[in-house]
């Protein structure tokens, strides 16, 4: 980055914001397209009922929990590299956390649609917040399902607060450069930043206080929604491996993301020199270890369901490889656990288009796992004389790709209209304009 | 219905309170309350009043919510209470929304004048033409019927389809008796049967699974041994300690060979001793692929043990069915059962007649009236059409119009038994008096109604010999008569009562007599105690076998013959084996199943020389590989909206073959080619998987151990379960985290005994009626989204000739540590101070989080918000919530019953509900015609449950997991040692759990 | 602020209850309803049916405007100081108080000629308002009965088969089961345990039948929580008591 001056890496940086892009455009519509599939869906749903989608009881959650468990874990990475290793001070953070920011709070507004969709009156899920009401009546503080309710909510205002204080040095340098009202906005939303010390000198201490207020966000939200599941006598869900199993899992999901977002990205929007391939090796070898760590929790569940001696919890984990989903379970194996061991090779991990598919088999290995842990347990519970083989239907598939509609029309918004690399941070290791330049000039 | 609303009908908790959460129907103005013009007496709104009737052939009592039928209850008044699910269906056919408002001639609604005068016309034209076919009829009805048609001098036949005029004929022969013999298996410690679906279908299965009970309980001595002799294992079968499969055809050798050995052993005389002189035993158990030395083991047992033998059914009744039901009469007079097991005469049901006899009455009829039978339906490869549009007339009674029936055809309702009046003989020493319970909703005439009116109009009268009983004075001054002069059917059973009553020598005046009746449900008769002498029996016919694939036929548990197959219930609610609903299916075995290469997601095709049907396929262990067997009972191919097109009609596969000595239909003996079908099976299997991969969920004890265990046997101590995870070094209190629940009243508990249980689906059926179940239909289904409340799981745990299928009634556990309570995130399900898991509906958000965690996958969830025809919604129960799409709903132990009894005792100053009435509350448990099901306070040591509860037979299903159910079941017990769950499963430490509560 | 939690309570509770009266035809074997997501324009959704919960003061317009006052009014006041139960009379022993049978209201009033009672205008006066009220159709109550029963002045059977349609003026959601007998029973004194009026209001001292309680849940809890009747009729057991009347399956079934 040697050869780039302040001013270049600003008009480098912003060029998204006036240059309209074709590409870009089908993208957005495409999105659209997909969400509206997804909204027709639930409002069938909304009027029939529930019994629309595949549901086929005692499987009675199904794709939409899966979906809601795969988009928090998305958020997951975002966190983490804009929080944690901002913390470590990993500098390869700086090209790609706005962007993964973003992601996180994109995939956590997804996510939080899920729970909604998949209630059967949803038009009470409000019953779920504690507030004082004429009925003396409140939620029930033992289920995991309130803790996910405060889980989630804490996690979307924290990582948002957290978004929006990284965007301000950003936004005022959006503002120097666009003219007309878009100027009145931008000003509007950095607070009137003016770079002076003072300002950075707070800046960075409120950035710092709430990078670690989201750490243990990352570890905890994740936890809890594993708790749905871990809380549950459920055979197959009923273990104390689901935290970090969970967390894991969703870092690795994460990671997958990123990488299927800023490729694109990079080439879509020139910007080679921010996000170099050094940027896309780190994210690889993330993968490489959470996706070790992930193939280390399978193996563990399945010792700990052997050695437990335990004919209901060993039946379900029998059933996974063996029975009706075995198709769902050498998915997830396969993707999550056997490709990913690709990036062992730097070839691959310096290839883009490789990482770029790689990154897809993941995110497609990280749906099913959720698919396998929710399908196969409710399939195949205690009581064999109430086994089923459930399959979700075109409702489900439809709301599933609404929910990717949703969140890419948020995410090539944003790009769209903010800085989508850190301005600030690229300067940081820009070298200074000097009087000399000047003078050479 | 626009004619009810005029009906003096009060409508506040009646329709409104049942149209529930889904009525909260904003569109609707302010809700109106219609009181009464004249209150009548005995209703009080929204209180419930009882009418003792008989429906179904079940002496039951009627629940009356403001002049409504809501439920069907078993009558306390009989000793074997319980309810059959047809009886408890029977509301159903009342409100069925498509049954005939008023007569109808040629399809046209027409008045009763209209209708009758037509009749009267055709009739006088020819009064010696006039025929009759019907099924069974008894009492006061049939002796109108006979008197009726004998007095324009023409015919009455009696036939029903899976009737009993095999049987009947061969007891005229052995005895000379006039009724089919009754079978009392309460004594008995050897129960043979030959097909008889003793338990479900065949006869008075009522009194039979009260016996049955009886013969299995300890209380009894001896444990009874069941031995099923036939080629398929049916519901009845399935009960069976041991099966000898027979080559489809043989039965009647093994009968003979069977009572030839007992007669070796006891000795025999006469007749029996000529019939049984040539037979060869050897010859016979080889041609029925049985080993000779287990037939010997069976005689020994026969022969020095109180016994009954059951003849064969429609599965195994052949070209030599009377032959069959000979020898079975015979073994069980060498045996020695006759006048104490096998009552002579035990069974009057009428006049009965096969099907030959009752086609040789009908042919040539001028004017044919057809009672309360689908006979084209119903006869083989629908024979009897021919005879039918022979008829220049016909005059069909039933509330819809049956199949097949030719132009012009005159359709005269007679609504439905809860509606009328009649009188039917239960068994040799009841007669049950049938009042109806509610005002007829529709323009019909009983039976009996019908025929008085019809012989009083002006062209029949003169044909008529008016009746012959002598009558006397009426004491209590209502006019009543038996002849044709009767004002109506009412005062003409009220004649023959007071007949009865004036010949019985009852000195108490008939009107208190009648009163009694009415309250009761009826009156004893006197019974003369029945020994008959065998006379010379005929030489018995050769049996026709069939070379490949034989076909079977069984009747529907709940559909029987199929004449039950517009009533919702029984068809929604699963075959208790197959777990199939809405359809016919075929059974094979697991070697037939690989040859064709099917299962049960696919359809067989089923073809005979007379014609070919597609069912569905259901693989079962207990089928022989030479044979398909296929329900009858669906089919349909007009009908109601509940029967139309559900299913095939296997009669079409049946040919001309008949049974040699009384020429009813032989059912069996028909060659059949099975290949795999085209379609895919559509039914849904609702009774998951078959086999609990030793999990002990449904668990047997060893009858040796139970016959041996003392009164103070340690609770649970014949029920061993995996002793996982409770480790026996850790103290059992610090198993919990949360606190043992408080129950300082009541913790409300049930007991059901697997073993007595028959899985005859009555406590589904009683479930769905009081509590407002809804009707998914095969659509939901087949994402098995079945509503009832209670799942009967069916698992196969035997091989080869001991089938041992357990029958496990599941619902809501109403478990102490409830897995369902803690995961509900807005407290819609609680535990309850009285040991109940509560579900409020109305706070279900439906996130469903309690079903996942439900062990038991005893929960419910509306994925649509089920309603009812308009009609339907007068059958709902008002004290129950309708439940609105996106409601998660569960056995509630009928908390609106629970609360009914506390209410009414507080209202009495009394605080604790005593045992003797929680003892059979709940739906469920007052239905099950085993008594397999016991209610109660477990907080009170004294009350029946906590005693069952704490007998060496008891468990909890899947204790292992600590979550303190209030059920209770019962082992079942086995008459081969089981395999010991620790080893056979293999699993597990070797202690049990069951001392948790 | 109360009320705003009620009204937000209320919203949810609309949402939920907008289901679509005839979703299916006659013949249909498996009638399901279905929800209206965007309700017709006009469609009444607030003051139907048991949506009106939580507006005390909410009046119908009855199709008889029957005075209470005239009949359970204090005698002093002009009434004749009926029992409640008098008329309502399975509310002991009943869930349902019961309306009675327009034969009940004949069974006096054959002797009453409405010509000469409709002089007297005290009959037909709201002692709220002070103002004669009439029905729909401008006719006096008396009149009115004649007409549903349309029996000679004199005869003492009611002919006309028709009901009187009362407007329900209480009207609980159906998934609340309410018993009017647990309630009104006599107590140890001998006293109902909760009087009508402590639900009902002063019904003596008005004409046509007005609510005067929200009969929300929260309204129902507070008696059970703490009506005095509980520690009188239970002593020691009043503790307990207390406790199984908050299950919700004291109601709710």
């Amino acid at each position: 980055m040697s050869n780039l001056t302040y001013g270049q890496v600003t008009k480098d940086i912003i060029r998204p914001l006036f240059k309209p892009s074709l590409l870009h455009g089908l993208a957005l519509v495409t999105a659209i397209a997909c969400l509206s599939v997804g909204a027709y869906c639930w409002k069938l749903q909304l009027e029939q009922g529930l019994g629309v989608a595949g549901y086929e009881p005692p499987v009675m959650w199904g794709v939409y929990i899966t979906t809601f468990v795969f988009w928090v874990g998305i958020g997951h990475a975002g966190t983490l590299i804009s929080a944690i290793l901002f913390l470590f001070r990993a500098r390869w953070r700086t090209g790609v956390y706005r962007a993964s920011e973003a992601m996180t709070i994109f995939a956590v507004l997804t996510a939080g649609l899920f729970p909604i969709l998949h209630a059967g009156r949803c038009w009470y899920a409000y019953w779920l917040f504690p507030y004082p009401n004429q009925r003396q009546l409140w939620p029930n503080f033992k289920s995991p399902l309130v803790w996910d309710v405060f889980a989630i909510s804490t996690y979307l205002t924290i990582s948002a607060i957290f978004f929006y204080i990284g965007l301000i040095p950003d936004m005022a340098a959006t503002r120097d450069k666009v003219k007309g009202f878009g100027k009145r906005v931008y000003g509007a939303l950095c607070l009137g930043w003016r770079g002076t010390d003072n300002q950075w000198r707070h800046y960075m201490a409120a950035y710092g206080f709430f990078a670690a207020l989201c750490t243990p966000l990352v570890i905890s939200v994740h936890s809890v929604v594993s708790w749905d599941f871990a809380m549950s006598s459920t055979p197959g869900w009923h273990s104390t491996i689901f935290p970090p199993y969970f967390v894991a899992g969703a870092i690795f999901s994460g990671c997958a993301m990123v990488l299927t977002l800023l490729i694109p990205m990079r080439s879509l929007f020139k910007w080679e020199d921010y996000l170099t391939i050094w940027h896309f090796e780190r994210l690889a070898q993330l993968c490489l270890l959470t996706g070790a760590i992930l193939t280390y929790a399978y193996a563990t569940e399945y010792f700990i369901a052997w050695y437990s001696d335990n004919p209901y919890e060993w039946g379900t984990f029998i059933y996974r490889p063996t029975g009706d989903y075995a198709w769902a379970f050498w998915l997830m194996v396969s993707c999550n656990c056997i490709f990913p061991l690709a990036l062992w090779f730097k070839k691959v991990r310096t290839s883009l288009k490789w990482l770029f598919i790689i990154s897809l088999i993941i995110n497609v290995g990280m749906w099913f796992e959720r698919f396998n842990i929710i399908a196969t347990s409710l399939a195949h519970m205690f009581d064999p004389g109430a086994w089923v083989y459930y399959l979700p239907n075109r409702i489900e598939m439809g709301i599933l790709v609404g929910s990717f509609g949703w969140f890419f029309m948020w995410f090539l918004l944003f790009v769209k209209v903010m800085p989508s690399v850190a301005i600030a941070e690229i300067k940081e290791g820009v070298r200074p304009p000097l009087k000399a330049d000047e003078v050479t000039t | 219905m626009s004619k009810m609303n005029r009906r003096d009908f009060f409508r506040v908790v009646g329709v409104s309170g049942t149209a529930g959460l889904v009525a909260c129907d904003p569109k609707s103005p302010a809700e109106q309350l219609y009181p009464y013009v004249i209150d009548p007496e005995e209703i009080t709104p929204g209180l419930p009043t009882y009418y003792a009737t008989v429906v179904e052939g079940c002496s039951v009592l009627a629940k009356v919510r403001e002049g409504r039928v809501v439920h069907i209850e078993s009558n306390p008044n009989r000793e074997n209470a319980g309810v059959s699910p047809a009886a408890q269906a029977s509301v159903q056919e009342t409100y069925d929304p498509d049954r005939a408002q008023g007569p109808q001639v040629g399809g046209a609604a027409a008045s009763w004048d209209e209708a009758l005068g037509t009749i009267a016309a055709a009739v006088a034209a020819n009064p010696a033409g006039t025929r009759w076919l019907g099924r069974y009829r008894t009492g006061s009805l049939q002796a109108l019927i006979s008197g009726f048609v004998s007095g324009l001098g023409g015919q009455n036949a009696h036939w029903e389809p899976h009737g009993h005029s095999v049987l009947a004929n061969a007891a005229k022969i052995a005895w000379g008796s006039s009724a089919p013999p009754a079978f009392d298996m309460s004594g008995a410690e050897v129960i043979v049967s030959f097909g008889a679906d003793f338990l479900h279908t065949w006869s008075d299965s009522g009194n039979h699974c009260a016996g049955w009970a009886q013969a299995r309980s300890k209380d009894n001595g001896h444990i009874a041994h069941f031995t099923a002799i036939e080629p398929r294992v049916s519901n009845t079968s399935a009960k069976a300690d041991t099966w000898l499969s027979t080559r489809p055809g043989t039965e009647a050798g093994v009968a003979r060979a069977l009572a030839k050995l007992v007669a070796d052993e006891k000795g025999s005389t006469g007749a029996a001793k000529a019939y049984l002189a040539g037979v060869d035993v050897a010859a016979a158990a080889s041609a029925a692929g049985i080993p000779e030395e287990k037939l010997k083991a069976l005689a020994s047992a026969i022969a020095s043990k109180p016994s009954v033998v059951f003849p064969g059914g429609v599965t195994t009744y052949g070209s030599d069915a009377t032959d069959l039901a000979l020898a079975v009469l015979v073994l069980n007079q060498v045996a020695g059962n006759v006048g104490t097991s096998v009552l002579p005469d035990g069974n009057p049901l009428g006049p009965i007649h096969s099907y030959t006899e009752a086609m040789d009455a009908v042919g040539g009829a001028e004017v044919l009236f057809i009672d309360g039978l689908d006979p084209v339906f119903s006869s083989p490869s629908g024979a009897a059409q021919e005879v039918i549009a022979a008829a220049k007339l016909v005059v069909v009674f039933g509330n819809s119009m049956p199949e097949g029936m030719p132009e012009g055809t005159i359709l005269l309702p007679p609504g439905s038994e809860l509606e009328t009046w009649g009188d039917h003989q239960l068994g040799h020493s009841f007669m049950a008096l049938q009042q109806p319970a509610m005002k007829p909703l529709y323009n019909t005439r009983s039976v009996g109604d019908a025929l008085l009116s019809l012989s009083k109009h002006s062209q029949i009268a003169p044909l008529l010999a008016n009746g012959t009983e002598a009558v006397p004075t009426d004491d209590d001054g209502g006019s009543s008569t038996t002849d044709f002069a009767a004002a109506d059917f009412q005062s003409f059973i009220k004649g023959r009562w007071n007949n009865m009553h004036v010949a019985s020598g009852d000195v108490a005046p008939f009107s208190s007599a009648w009163v009694q009746a009415l309250r009761v449900g009826g009156i004893n008769l006197a019974t003369t105690p029945v020994s008959a002498e065998l006379k010379a029996l005929p030489a018995p016919g050769a049996a026709t076998l069939v070379d490949g694939t034989t076909l079977l036929l069984f009747s529907h548990q709940n559909l029987l013959d199929g004449r039950h197959a517009n009533k919702a219930w029984l068809q929604e609610i699963p075959e208790t084996l197959s777990g199939y609903t809405w359809g016919t299916w075929a059974e094979i075995s697991p070697a037939t199943a690989d040859r064709l290469g099917v299962s049960n997601k696919h359809t067989l095709t089923i073809k005979s020389a007379s014609g070919s049907i597609e069912a569905g396929v259901s693989v079962s262990k207990g089928m022989r590989d030479d044979a398909v067997a296929v329900v009858v009972g669906n089919g349909h191919k007009t009908g109601n909206r509940y029967s139309k097109d559900y299913g095939a009609n296997p009669a079409v596969l049946v040919n001309g073959l008949r049974d040699a000595k009384s020429g009813e239909v032989a059912w069996l003996g028909t060659s059949v080619e099975i290949a795999k079908g085209a379609a895919d099976n559509i039914m849904s299997k609702l009774n998951g998987h078959t086999d609990q991969d030793g999990r002990p969920l449904a668990r047997a004890s060893y009858v040796k151990d139970v016959e041996e265990a003392g009164p103070d046997a340690e609770t649970g101590s014949l029920a061993p379960g995996l002793g996982i995870p409770l480790d026996p070094r850790i103290p059992e209190d610090s198993y919990d985290m949360y606190p043992e629940p408080e129950h300082p009243t009541y913790r409300f508990g049930m007991s059901i005994d697997l073993d007595s249980c028959t899985g005859c689906t009555s406590c589904q059926v009683a479930c769905a009626s009081e509590n407002n179940i809804a009707i998914a239909g095969p659509e939901q289904h087949r994402k098995s989204r079945y509503m009832g409340w209670i799942r009967m799981d069916a698992f196969w745990e035997g091989e080869g000739d001991n089938p041992d299928v357990r029958f496990l009634p599941v619902m809501c556990q109403q478990c102490s540590h409830a897995p369902c309570e803690g995961v509900c995130p807005v407290l819609a399900t609680y535990h309850n101070l009285d040991g109940l898991n509560a579900m409020i509906y109305n706070r279900c958000v439906g996130t469903r989080y309690c079903a996942n965690n439900c062990p038991y996958s005893a929960r419910r969830f509306n994925y649509h918000t089920f309603r009812w025809p308009e009609s339907y919604n007068l059958m709902l129960n008002p004290d129950v919530s309708t439940r609105e799409m996106g409601v998660m709903e569960k056995c509630t132990f009928c908390i609106q019953r629970i609360r009914y009894a506390k209410a009414n005792h507080r209202a009495n100053g009394i605080d604790v509900v005593p045992n003797d009435v929680l003892e059979s509350l709940p739906a469920c448990v007052s239905a099950c015609p085993t008594g397999a099901m016991t209610f109660g306070n477990l907080k009170d040591e004294n009350a029946t449950v906590s005693k069952i509860a704490s007998g060496p037979r008891a468990y909890q299903m899947l204790d292992a997991l600590n979550t303190k159910p209030g059920v209770r079941y019962l082992t079942k017990v086995v008459h081969t040692k089981p395999v010991d769950p620790h080893h056979g499963g293999g699993h597990g430490d070797d202690h049990s759990s069951n001392d948790n509560h | 602020m109360k009320i705003i939690l009620i009204l937000i309570g209320l919203g949810g509770a609309l949402l939920g209850c907008q289901m679509d009266p005839e979703p299916y035809t006659a013949d249909e074997a498996f009638p399901k309803g279905q929800h209206i997501l965007f309700p017709p324009a006009g469609a009444d959704h607030v003051t139907a049916g048991h949506t009106t919960l939580g507006d005390p003061d909410y009046i119908e317009e009855q199709p008889l405007m029957f005075n209470h006052a005239i009949h359970s009014g204090a005698v002093e006041d002009g009434g004749m100081g009926m029992e409640c139960t008098y008329c309502h009379s399975t509310a002991r022993h009943s869930a349902s108080a019961g309306i009675p049978s327009t034969q009940g209201c004949w069974n006096c009033h054959k002797q009453i000629n409405p010509a000469l009672s409709m002089n007297d205008d005290r009959n037909w006066t709201n002692p709220e308002t002070g103002e004669v009220e009439r029905n729909a159709s401008g006719k006096g109550a008396l009149e009115t009965l004649d007409e549903y029963c349309g029996a000679e002045m004199g005869t003492p059977t009611c002919v006309n088969e028709d009901p009187i349609p009362w407007n329900r003026v209480h009207d609980l959601p159906d998934f609340s089961h309410f018993n009017h007998s647990m309630h009104v029973r006599l107590g140890a004194d001998g006293e109902p345990r909760v009087e009508c009026q402590e639900c009902h209001g002063a019904m003596q001292e008005k004409m046509v039948a007005e609510r005067v309680s929200s009969l929300l849940m929260g309204w129902c809890l507070e008696c059970h929580q703490d009506h005095p009747s509980v520690d009188e009729n239970y002593g020691t057991q009043s503790e307990l008591r207390r406790a199984e009347l908050k299950d919700c399956y004291t109601c709710h079934k």
